[in-house]
């Protein structure tokens, strides 16, 4: 990159942002509805997508992650249930309540740029988060990001699809060798919807898993 | 031709398995079972195939007619369990419903006003019908429906997710649209010859196929035609394709009278979509010389009265040649051929490769952005400078926006990438790569499936995204 000192870190600015995002194959933000409204001096405000999930009420007593992972899977489909608005179709988050949306963009960060998702303050006003730990997001990440969503405030707050919630900001970086698409175990890449937990896929839990087979067969 | 046939056909046998996946991650235990019985069944009608897809390999060689006749059948078998038995009992377990992105698409195209419901059917067949109608004829008590048509479109079940096979909606929701077609018949030799109420109820029903076939034509263009044949291609294993109904002409001719007005309004088929023709025509050919060999070995036992009647074929052929003769006559003048320009759709097939969404597109002068980029920042020292430039900054804004595709091109990069990545790249996977084993063959349904499913997410998603990008993205 010419306008950038390798192993400089630094915040891109708008003019930062435009040039990366005309470079084909290099930094994807799509669709840009209304750049005029959207690209920030360091940011770009991202839109809230049509797929929620939102927990519910089951039957079991907890997930028990020792059983076989296609099992685990549909124990935490049955937990939640999934919410596909119709455009102009009001999601209601309720106070205390919690949900997972996704952003309607998809986002495509080439290998030495890494993003930090942030709510907008028009919303956070009124109490509303987007995401309570993951806002970080790896050089490489292809798909839409996961939003979780949360009324902290005192009144419901009435969301719709396509309406601006959040904001990227992009950090440049040295070249990353193992981009997340290409990392181990990378389980919400090229994802277009909002995404549950997958925790069973984590390694640890196949340890955990695998132990219990053996302590089982003793 | 046996290579894409077979590729269809496992495409509908993936599909059914992941409508079974959707319904088991909802059902609890008693209703697990049930779905386990469809299951196993599916993955029978799936080993079926391992059989017929290893002497369609290119390294087999040379087959004999018997050999590969036989073959044939295995496909149609494998079919005809697939659609007429598994699909058609999946209203024993609980499955989709109608997902609302099918809704933004057809009312996209159509009227969003409009009241119409999408109904996932049992039977593998695409139907448009007015519920209150079907129901004030079928009922055993007296139900008056009211007058106003209440469109209900059917969609098989396992299409739910598939928005390349939505196309066929939009030809049922032609019917919708009937036009006075009466009059192209008057003073006509198949005018006179059909005399009868039942005669020209068939003449206005084939007439009215057409219709909705050049409806859908230009509303989507190519991708209407290539989800026709790949549907038609599949059916031909059942009886009728042969054949003229009474209510749909034969799909050789729907197809040829399509092709025909592609040409005239100079709409290309990438050459991809081309080859689909000489699929379609291979498989045609086919099924004729087998019903040709079963018409002579009837023959031989017909008797004389049965080879008097048919007027029917003849009758037919002057529909034929009258549809060629008034096709502007019954294209509706108020339906524009959508606008599918041949560079984009190639670009977003590339981005379809790349995995994004294709909902929007940017065209933008690159070198204008980047110039006056850097004049920007070589005036960013200069306060003097300052509402210069904020007004190019504006500029550069301005230029950047993308515009939403229409659900057309999005339907018809869909198929193009369908027909210029997805069969020639499974086509090497099953029929050049070695599959040595049951495993090496499950490996392949499995990477097949990854394709299948990413591409319905891809095109869902540009489909929804497009239509919130129409309304916010207005000024």
């Amino acid at each position: 990159m010419g306008y950038l000192e390798r192993g400089k870190p630094m915040i891109l600015n708008e003019r930062d942002i435009i040039r990366r995002l005309l470079k084909k194959g290099d930094l994807v933000v799509t669709p840009i509805l209304y750049p005029e409204k959207q690209i920030g001096s360091t940011s770009i405000d991202l839109r809230l997508g049509t797929e929620f999930k939102v927990g519910r009420v089951t039957r079991y007593t907890h997930l028990e992650p020792r059983q076989k992972r296609e099992k685990i899977k549909s124990d935490v489909t049955k937990y939640t249930e999934d919410i596909h608005l119709a455009p102009m179709e009001p999601f209601v988050l309720h106070p205390n309540e919690f949900a997972l949306g996704a952003t309607l963009e998809y986002i495509k960060l080439p290998n030495d740029l890494a993003a930090r998702l942030e709510g907008r303050s028009t919303w956070g006003r009124l109490g509303l988060q987007i995401h309570s730990t993951a806002g970080f997001v790896d050089p490489g990440f292809e798909g839409v990001l996961t939003f979780e969503l949360q009324n902290v405030g005192k009144v419901p707050i009435p969301l719709y699809a396509g309406i601006r919630v959040a904001q990227i900001c992009f950090y440049s970086c040295n070249e990353s060798a193992v981009p997340y698409t290409e990392k181990e175990g990378a389980k919400y890449a090229h994802t277009t919807m909002a995404m549950g937990s997958l925790f069973f896929d984590d390694y640890e839990y196949e340890i955990i898993r695998n132990q219990g087979k053996r302590r089982r067969l003793k | 031709m046996e290579k894409i046939l077979s590729l269809e056909l496992l495409e509908k046998i993936i599909r059914m398995e992941l409508f079974l996946e959707r319904a088991s991650l909802e059902s609890q235990e008693p209703d697990l079972r049930v779905i386990n019985v469809y299951k196993s069944v599916v993955e029978s009608i799936k080993k079926s195939l391992q059989y017929p897809l290893r002497k369609f390999r290119d390294d087999y060689g040379d087959m004999e007619e018997y050999e590969y006749r036989s073959c044939m059948k295995r496909l149609m078998d494998a079919f005809n369990s697939l659609d007429l038995v598994v699909h058609a009992h999946l209203s024993f377990i609980h499955g989709d419903w109608t997902l609302p992105e099918t809704y933004t698409f057809i009312k996209g195209l159509f009227r969003p006003e409009d009241e119409i419901s999408i109904v996932l059917s049992d039977t593998y067949m695409f139907e448009e019908a007015n519920l209150s109608e079907f129901f004030e004829s079928q009922l055993y008590i007296p139900y008056k429906g009211g007058d106003e048509r209440k469109t209900t479109l059917f969609l098989p079940k396992i299409e739910v997710m598939n928005p390349l096979n939505w196309t066929i909606l939009v030809h049922e929701m032609g019917h919708t649209m009937k036009k006075p077609l009466e009059d192209i018949f008057t003073h006509t030799e198949i005018g006179e010859m059909l005399v009868s109420d039942e005669g020209r109820r068939i003449l206005d029903s084939w007439t009215e196929e057409i219709c909705s076939d050049l409806i859908s034509l230009k509303i989507l263009g190519p991708a209407y035609l290539s989800s026709f044949i790949t549907f038609v291609l599949l059916l031909g294993s059942q009886p009728g394709l042969e054949n003229i109904t009474t209510s749909h002409p034969d799909p050789r001719f729907r197809i040829n009278i399509m092709k025909d007005v592609l040409e005239k309004n100079s709409i290309d088929l990438p050459f991809a979509q081309e080859s689909l023709f000489q699929e379609y025509g291979d498989i045609v050919n086919f099924y004729d010389h087998i019903f040709e060999e079963r018409c002579r070995f009837e023959q031989r036992y017909m008797i004389d009265e049965v080879k008097e009647e048919p007027m029917f074929p003849l009758v037919y052929q002057r529909f034929r040649d009258l549809i060629y003769e008034k096709v502007e006559e019954i294209t509706p003048e108020e339906i524009c051929y959508s606008d599918i320009e041949k560079d984009k759709t190639h670009n977003l097939v590339g981005m379809i490769k790349d995995k994004i969404p294709i909902s929007s597109y940017r065209e933008i002068d690159q070198k204008k952005v980047i110039d006056t980029l850097d004049k920007v920042e070589k005036d960013l020292d200069s306060i003097a400078k300052k509402d210069a430039i904020s007004k190019k900054m504006k500029r550069i804004l301005a230029m950047m926006k993308e515009e939403p595709n229409s659900f057309s091109e999005i339907i018809n990069a869909g198929w193009l990438y369908k027909c210029e990545i997805v069969y020639p790249k499974m086509t090497q996977v099953f029929f050049v790569d070695p599959i040595d084993s049951p495993k090496a063959f499950s490996d392949a349904v499995e990477e097949y499936k990854k394709e299948i499913v990413k591409l319905d997410e891809l095109l869902r998603k540009s489909i929804e995204t497009a239509h919130i990008h129409g309304i916010f993205g207005k000024r």
